[in-house]
């Protein structure tokens, strides 16, 4: 029986990072080992978690009692000020204290002026007669810490495989401010100063854009500068072509590399793919939100080419052959690897198998976008859609992380600069947008980059005078650029939309799933084994 | 597949919700538990005196719509007295003037702070309901100003930013011209401290 509990949970302890679901067995006892029963049920090693020890109940065995612990072992996000109890349950009443060692690890650090404190210091014991025992951590804020902090527990008891319970301590972070720092009237938007009236406590009297912009000027009633927030440096300080640049009014960005390491902010070279350059950035890390953004690429040309016969496949191409995050690429919706589930549309590649990974020297690409063969050596399914695309990133290692996501509404409404959205009379055709032109935009081609056209070029084969085939190629290129932006937020009540936000306008609204659109994406500083994607997975902790 | 800027404006601004009022029942029949959850009471501490603090954002929320009495037996909000509004400048006004239990020094919440309450997963009302009971599945008013419209007469009625609480969808607004819905306010405190 007690293998049997014990294959159980090896099968789990390994998904659990992945998962993170439901609760977890961990046995403990006293007296002897379990050894001598586990033979009873030494056949069944098919996982299956069903069945009930059939000893459970006997309360019979007096003496050498094996006790069984359940808990709810999926990773938690402490959010700083808060406390979290953990409670530990056994399945019978223990005739002695049963104990649990605790150890503990991450990044987060003890202390009352620290990160956390924990009440119930190793080990942690069921009384007898107790069934119940609980732990509690206290988490604090604290002004000089961004990132999150990473905690483990992990129970081990005399018997069984010790259980983890991971904990995530939420970092100093906040909600970006608007950048709106004029008034307005009702009719008119631009007045720099505070209005006396029934209108005076609007957007611009409050926020970061206040408290730590040295440009600005303080309403009578509001929020006040204030110099002690140093850890935001005031942005009006440097001016955007110096080094220590980092952004308009409350918004705070950092510039970071393909490898993952901050470089000063007039840094104008976007990144090559693959190519190791501390001149270039491929990310933009938000200081305020603790959130990294993957930057667009410059517009990458797909090229349909020329077919010798008419029955021959299509064959498309990216110009560049390494630039999979151009900026005019468009994805239908999808979901990645981590995180949301749900139904979704993707597009099939030239060359790529769906089930298979791609192979060097290949190409990767259809009307919309395109992936990279180089660096290519493993299985991954490539389409079109926002999720394989993610999943590309991830596999990449932008900026050197693998936990990028679609952002959610939310999430990229943070970067809006809502002084800087495109009037309604104004944007047809235009490539303004209301992000931070200095940080959000590929610099590599035209400023706006990020609000593209459509780029592609249609290639046949021509007979030239001396009767050799030549491929000639007509571009077929949009002038409608394309403002909208996917989100991971699909519409409840309806499967087929998701919501899109329209980086121009600043305006939230739902787009079918099948349509094509552009797509950002996102890392947070919460690890991978945090994210819990709705799984059906079946959890019998009794 | 795209074009669908003159569609986000007529979408947006006339898709008012038939919703009026959220259940009373507080068990979050409004959400999908398939659907990701943007936040959950977890991350919230409901100071049992009409507000609830985001430990998110530091921010402190009304936990009732302006209007709405504050029942402090049952740490619920009435569902009926929401305040409609027709006016920004009233509105804006309005919150600075709240107050509940003794606690004053409101205001309205920029576009940034009131989306942070929506919970995509939820709708009619889009928000969780156990933090926020008998929230109106109805738009609530921002502080952003929207920017923009100088130009033309077309668009120089656009005022300000909202949040339509039946769905999400967020727009500009003018003046409140559907009797389909109602123009209300949750006051918010406090953030970046």
């Amino acid at each position: 029986m007690h293998l049997k509990k014990l294959s159980f949970l090896a099968v789990f302890l390994l998904s659990l990072g992945l998962t993170g679901c439901g609760s977890d067995n961990l046995d403990a006892s006293n007296g002897k080992n379990s050894s001598d029963s586990t033979g009873d049920d030494s056949g069944d090693s098919s996982g299956s978690d069903t069945a009930d020890d059939s000893d459970d109940s006997s309360g019979g065995d007096t003496g050498d009692s094996t006790y069984t612990a359940t808990g709810d072992f999926s990773p938690k996000i402490i959010q700083r000020g808060q406390a979290f109890t953990f409670t530990y349950t056994l399945d019978q009443v223990p005739d002695v204290a049963v104990d649990y060692t605790i150890t503990m690890s991450g990044t987060a650090v003890q202390g009352s002026s620290e990160d956390y404190t924990i009440n119930n210091a190793s080990p942690l014991t069921f009384p007898v007669g107790s069934t119940t025992t609980s732990l509690t951590i206290t988490t604090y804020q604290k002004n000089d810490v961004y990132d999150a902090r990473t905690l483990s527990l992990t129970f081990t008891g005399n018997t069984g495989e010790p259980a983890t319970l991971n904990l995530l301590i939420s970092g100093n972070v906040y909600l970006n401010d608007t950048g709106i720092t004029n008034y307005s009237d009702g009719s008119s938007f631009d007045i720099p100063n505070q209005v006396n009236d029934k209108y005076k406590q609007q957007d611009a009297a409050y926020g970061l854009d206040i408290i730590i912009n040295s440009a600005a000027t303080e309403p009578d009633t509001g929020d006040s500068k204030d110099d002690s927030k140093q850890l935001y440096k005031n942005a009006f300080d440097v001016n955007e072509n110096d080094s220590e640049y980092k952004g308009k009014a409350g918004f705070r960005f950092v510039k970071i590399a393909n490898n993952g390491i901050p470089v000063v902010a007039d840094t104008t070279n976007y990144d090559t793919p693959f190519v190791q350059d501390s001149n270039n950035y491929e990310c933009v890390r938000d200081e305020v939100t603790g959130l990294t953004w993957q930057v667009k690429g410059p517009r990458n040309i797909i090229i349909h080419e020329a077919k010798a016969a008419p029955s021959d496949p299509d064959v498309y191409r990216m110009g560049d052959e390494k630039n999979y995050k151009a900026s005019n690429f468009q994805y239908p919706w999808q979901p990645s690897a981590l995180g949301t589930t749900g139904p979704g549309w993707y597009s099939s590649l030239n060359d790529a198998t769906l089930d298979e990974g791609a192979e060097p020297g290949k190409h990767y690409a259809n009307q919309a976008c395109g992936y990279p063969s180089e660096g290519r050596n493993e299985g991954l399914p490539l389409y079109c859609s926002t999720g394989s695309y993610t999943d590309e990133v991830n596999r990449l290692g932008a900026c050197g992380k693998t936990n990028w996501v679609v952002p959610s509404v939310e999430q990229l409404r943070s970067i809006l600069d809502y002084n800087n959205v495109v009037d309604y009379s104004a944007v047809t055709g235009t490539r303004e947008h209301a992000l931070d032109n200095d940080f959000f935009d590929c610099k590599g081609s035209s400023k706006n980059c990020i609000v593209e056209n459509n780029y592609s070029m249609e290639c046949a084969f021509e007979t030239d005078n001396g009767g050799n085939e030549t491929s000639i190629c007509t571009s077929l290129n949009t002038t409608d650029p394309d403002p909208v932006y996917w989100t991971s937020n699909q519409v409840k009540g309806s499967e087929q939309l998701a919501w899109c936000v329209n980086l121009q306008t600043g305006n939230v609204n739902t787009c079918h799933k099948r349509e094509y659109h552009r797509v950002l994406v996102v890392s947070s500083n919460v690890p991978i084994e945090f994210f819990t994607p709705v799984t059906t997975s079946d959890d019998s902790a009794e | 597949m795209k074009n669908s800027k003159s569609l986000f404006i007529s979408s947006t601004l006339f898709a008012a919700s038939t919703f009026t009022f959220a259940a009373s029942d507080p068990v979050n029949l409004n959400c999908d538990a398939l659907l990701d959850q943007e936040y959950s009471t977890f991350e919230f501490i409901d100071n049992h005196n009409g507000t609830v603090t985001d430990l998110r954002t530091s921010l402190i929320w009304a936990k009732c719509t302006l209007g709405q009495t504050y029942v402090s037996g049952t740490n619920s909000c009435s569902s009926s007295g929401a305040e409609n509004y027709i006016d920004w400048g009233d509105a804006l006004s309005a919150a600075a003037a709240y107050e509940v239990n003794n606690i004053s020094g409101w205001r309205l919440p920029n576009i940034k702070e009131l989306g942070s309450l929506v919970d995509r997963s939820c709708s009619a009302p889009t928000i969780n309901l156990t933090l926020f009971p008998n929230t109106l599945s109805s738009i609530y008013y921002s502080s952003t100003p929207f920017k923009g419209s100088s130009i033309d007469a077309n668009y120089d009625h656009l005022v300000l930013r909202v949040i339509d609480f039946s769905d999400g969808t967020e727009m500009p607004l003018t003046t409140p011209e559907s009797s389909n819905t109602s123009y209300v306010i949750r006051a918010v405190k406090g953030g970046y401290n």
